[in-house]
């Protein structure tokens, strides 16, 4: 699956379903109780329209998308989210992007992207990711 | 005009004593990770495939990072975050403006991990369409039990007194 990258190569979308179920496999797979991630009452009362995901979950969510876009042997070397706006329980969030810079580090390829999550609501996530990808 | 103290800036780079991660890296915890976002790789679980890599050998997922370090909801601990201790005067809000990893080594099932925490960056005194106040960083680093770096999490956050008054 390796391959030469370049400039301008596009990261296609993938989304994902931001279900209740999923909710809750990402307040227990995050370990984060805080109750705007699953008390809808407690989000609402703190000024959320609702439910909505964590910044771990959209971390995760990015990895995956690492692993779509650049093969299962391509190891994430940074991560930046930036929160611009909430992704609430019942839209569909995806991520999609471009490569902006490709370095050759030891004979392996250090991708630099750039992605947004975004949901119905528009974009809500700013991502950049660098990536080490082994050469073939 | 919540100017920062010498106080205050005397907390930069400041690391704190090492916390232990409540549990050992494992597989259990990252085939959730996995199921929550639907990430299929097989270097998570796949020795075989695993060990034929660059990477030689399985390891939980790197974005996992931070959640290692979540403490457990029972039994409770209490604790003072650092936002607390830098006790910034009439600026009661915080929102998080960005999160940053970096990944140094894969984590590897059975790696027991302890982190320390510090103020990173405290900025000039800014005014956004929120209110104003502070942009400040923080970052935690994540060491192995071997003492190696294993990863870092910063945080930016701003911290601000909302535009029109001190309970926006």
């Amino acid at each position: 699956m390796s391959r030469e990258w370049k400039e301008g190569d596009v990261l296609p979308p993938i989304s994902l379903p931001l279900t209740l179920r999923r909710s809750v496999q990402a307040v227990a797979g995050t370990r984060d109780y805080y109750p705007v991630h699953h008390d809808e009452k407690f989000a609402r009362e703190s000024g959320a329209q609702g439910i909505f995901f964590n910044t771990m979950f959209l971390q995760g969510f990015a990895g995956r998308a690492v692993s779509e876009w650049f093969g299962n042997d391509a190891f994430p070397r940074k991560l930046e989210i930036a929160m611009r706006g909430s992704n609430y329980l019942g839209k569909t969030l995806t991520i999609e992007g471009t490569v902006e810079a490709v370095r050759v580090s030891g004979g392996h390829q250090l991708v630099d992207a750039d992605a947004t999550m975004s949901t119905e609501d528009g974009p809500t996530t700013g991502v950049k990711i660098t990536i080490e990808v082994p050469s073939q | 005009m919540p100017a920062i103290t010498d106080e205050q800036r005397s907390l930069i780079g400041q690391e704190s004593e090492p916390r232990q991660a409540p549990q050992a890296v494992n597989p259990a915890m990252a085939s959730h990770w996995c199921e929550m976002v639907e990430d299929p790789n097989p270097i998570h679980h796949d020795e075989e495939y695993a060990a034929s890599t660059w990477l030689e050998g399985t390891f939980a997922p790197p974005t996992m990072l931070f959640t290692w370090a979540m403490r457990p909801v029972w039994p409770e601990q209490p604790f003072k975050t650092l936002v607390a201790k830098l006790d910034l005067k009439d600026c009661p809000s915080t929102i998080a403006v960005k999160a940053i990893h970096t990944y140094e080594k894969p984590l590897r099932y059975g790696d027991t991990l302890t982190m320390t925490n510090q103020i990173s960056e405290i900025g000039e005194e800014k005014t956004t369409r929120l209110g104003s106040g502070h942009f400040v960083t923080t970052k935690e680093t994540f060491r192995n039990q071997d003492g190696e770096v294993v990863g870092t999490h910063s945080f930016v956050l701003f911290i601000y007194r909302p535009m029109g008054g001190n309970d926006a």
